[in-house]
């Protein structure tokens, strides 16, 4: 069965790099997820497994044979591209069964799998139309079952849940997980939306500007960010500058501005040094009342907003600095208005700290 | 609705939200009915004399003029004074935060930045009406969660009204003062959001916004603000009664408010034995799909902590949630699977 691997392997547009030297290994019958801004390379990426662009450098290899002068179509992968691609003048039921019946499977077994497969994807009762009769979050689903249905084992996804509505795409994100899981193929699936890529890939490979930044599990990804972009990128978090002025056994204490002190778990800056501390929204908690803690801070609430599960604020610190909160709604049923004086809260533990990166902070944390 | 106000209209594809959006600025007349704008009945003013400014998802800027030049288009059209007009797209440009970008040409702009050209286009001839088609749709999901708040702010801080339609329910909760919900042409609910959050009147709306739990049950006692329901073999505790008398109902809970535990010590009214079935870590929160032990699957969400996750595939747990945050429908004449339809 197939694994994937990049070995060195870049890409240029004229004198943009698309894809930066990179390797990476995916196995077979897994779920990754590529995850990065746009223009960070995703659909680069996943057109150089495809084999529809030749990569300048490097050397790609499926099932350990080396692919780089394989036409697309014998590499056993199936591309599907953000804007569906589908026969227009075919029947939906007809463009999900034409890649099996292509393959020589009989046409009454590759209708079966067809239907089956747009079942899942809940567009059985379309089965009949064009193309052009679906809106285009149904086109989307149809191309996802047609590349589902098209007896590659490897899966080449390009924002496959893009033009869904939200709530279809919440449901079709572990539908097509299953699905892949199910079928024991191996899925790339390129996304700009994080939560989607943590809640259904066994590893997460986060990309800017070419190169990859962190991959891991999301459990690693979420927890462990390897820099402050990753950081920034996946999950929200307070970015809080500071200065490094003592260090023990147990941790340090970083001066933020105008002397706030806060304590962190972290052994190894020095004192001196300029950092960034990153704390997670969930980790901040706001409260009206003080409690003892080390890392409760005063400030006043400057946004308030509800957003279902969780309530957001926004509090400012007495030296201007503003922290930002996700308070669960099941631990605070009431919302904290505007203007209101309180505390925030969070522990050493969830405060991690970075080197003061060399070209700021805006620099590094920008989403392109 | 108010002057003033951020309204978002959510819904389904096709549900006609881009539709009554498009009414209101005129650029569909509609067949039945009546538009009023500050009081006025405006069916047969034209778009332009609606006094509105619209803002596609597909952000159409002039390719060969730069932000400052895209911003005063309408004032300079419309032949207002230079310096008048200078002072107006200035203003709006440093409550955008693009004053850095004036001599940008749309190519060298991020989305964002695109799109924000493309409200400050829209408010420059100075609209008080914003109407919004998706105009976070085309950016990243990062990009668009910074972008919303500073849309909301720019509403607010400078007096406008907005009618905003998205896809994107968190959005919708984000930045609205009021959300309406669409299916099929018609609206579905009209509340706030934490009132259509929380307490939605139809399953539709607890469906469609989020995520919850519909289980469907008997109502087997009533007493003092409280119903049992039987679901399978275990009895939901509810405060409140079901309007009205309805014997069969849905019962709909959102699976944060739902807790696992392996040994529960804290009294709770409604405790039932599962069985997990599947977790996934999201990030700031756990999923866990349970089941009853009538096989019945119940989706909860959890905080994630840094302690080792409490419970693993096939484990048996109990779930436990309170009487309060349980909300009681009647149910539906034509079925729920109708009834939470996205067509």
């Amino acid at each position: 069965m197939p694994s994937v691997l990049l070995i060195d392997v870049t890409k240029r547009f004229g004198r943009i790099v698309a894809i930066d030297r990179v390797t990476l290994e995916i196995k077979d019958g897994e779920y990754v997820c590529v995850l990065g801004p746009t223009g960070s390379g995703k659909t680069t990426l996943l057109k150089l497994i495809a084999g529809l662009v030749k990569p300048d450098e490097g050397e790609i290899r499926i099932g350990g044979k080396t692919v780089n002068e394989v036409p697309p179509q014998e590499r056993g992968t199936v591309y599907v591209p953000q804007d569906y691609a589908l026969f227009p003048h075919m029947k939906v039921i007809d463009n999900v069964a034409f890649g099996p019946i292509c393959r020589g499977v009989e046409r009454e077994e590759a209708y079966k799998m067809a239907m089956k497969t747009l079942k899942m994807m809940r567009l059985d009762w379309r089965a009949d139309s064009y193309p052009h009769e679906l809106s285009g979050g149904m086109q989307q689903r149809v191309a996802l079952a047609r590349g589902l249905a098209s007896g590659a084992e490897i899966l080449l996804l390009d924002e496959p849940l893009g033009a869904l509505d939200a709530r279809l795409r919440l449901e079709l994100r572990y539908k097509l997980r299953d699905l892949v899981k199910d079928l024991g193929l191996t899925a790339i699936h390129v996304t700009h939306d994080q939560e989607e890529a943590m809640a259904i890939s066994d590893r997460i490979i986060v990309l800017r500007r070419g190169r990859i930044q962190q991959q891991g599990t999301p459990f690693n990804v979420y927890r462990r960010p390897s820099n402050l972009f990753v950081a920034n990128f996946i999950g929200g978090a307070n970015f809080l500058e500071g200065i490094v002025t003592e260090r023990d056994s147990k941790g340090s204490w970083v001066a933020l501005r105008e002397g706030i002190k806060v304590r962190t778990e972290d052994p190894d800056r020095l004192p001196g040094e300029s950092v960034v501390v990153v704390v997670r929204e969930e980790k901040v908690k706001v409260l009206k009342d003080e409690v003892s803690g080390t890392n409760l801070l005063r400030g006043r609430v400057v946004s308030s907003r509800f957003l279902g599960p969780f309530i957001r604020y926004g509090v400012r610190l007495t030296n201007g600095d503003v922290v930002r909160s996700r308070m669960l709604i099941s631990k605070q049923r009431k919302s904290i208005p505007v203007d209101e004086e309180v505390y925030v809260y969070f522990e050493p533990r969830d405060a991690i700290v970075y080197q003061y990166p060399p070209l700021g902070l805006y620099k590094e944390l920008e989403v392109i | 609705m108010e002057e003033g106000e951020y309204l978002c209209i959510i819904g389904p594809s096709g549900c006609g939200k881009s539709t009554l959006l498009k009414c209101i600025a005129g650029i569909w007349k509609p067949d039945a009915g009546e538009i009023y704008i500050d009081g006025k009945l405006v069916n047969d003013t034209p778009m332009q004399e609606r006094g509105i400014g619209y803002v596609f998802q597909e952000i159409a800027l002039f390719p060969h003029k730069n932000v400052y030049e895209n911003v005063s288009y309408g004032p300079t059209v419309k032949g207002w004074e230079v310096k008048k007009t200078k002072t107006i797209v200035e203003e709006i440009l440093n409550m955008l935060k693009l004053e850095e970008r004036i001599d940008a040409y749309p190519n060298e702009l991020s989305g964002g930045a695109k799109q924000k050209t493309a409200i400050g286009r829209a408010l420059a001839s100075g609209s008080k009406l914003l109407l919004l088609d998706e105009p976070l749709g085309a950016l990243d999901a990062k990009v668009r969660e910074v972008l919303r708040l500073e849309i909301r702010n720019l509403v607010k801080d400078l007096g406008l009204t907005a009618i905003h339609v998205t896809h994107d329910q968190e959005e919708a909760m984000a930045i609205s003062d009021r959300i309406i919900v669409m299916r099929g042409g018609e609206i579905v609910e009209n509340a706030s959001p934490r009132d259509l959050y929380l307490k939605p009147k139809r399953i539709f709306t607890a469906y469609f916004l989020g995520e919850t739990n519909l289980l469907v049950g008997e109502v087997t006692e009533k007493a003092r603000g409280k119903s049992i329901v039987r679901i399978g073999s275990n009895d939901l505790r509810v405060k409140g009664k079901v309007k009205p008398e309805a014997k069969r109902v849905v019962a709909a809970i959102r699976p944060e408010f739902i807790s696992i535990t392996k040994k529960p010590k804290r009294k709770c009214d409604n405790r039932w034995l599962c069985k997990v079935k599947s977790l996934t870590f999201t990030g700031n929160i756990i999923r866990y799909e349970v089941q009853t032990v009538d096989g019945i699957p119940i989706l909860i969400k959890m905080p994630s902590t840094d302690e080792e996750i409490e419970a693993q595939i096939g484990d048996e747990v109990y779930i436990e949630f309170s009487s309060r945050d349980v909300n009681l429908y009647p149910y539906p004449e034509e079925g729920l699977e109708k009834e939470i339809s996205l067509e």
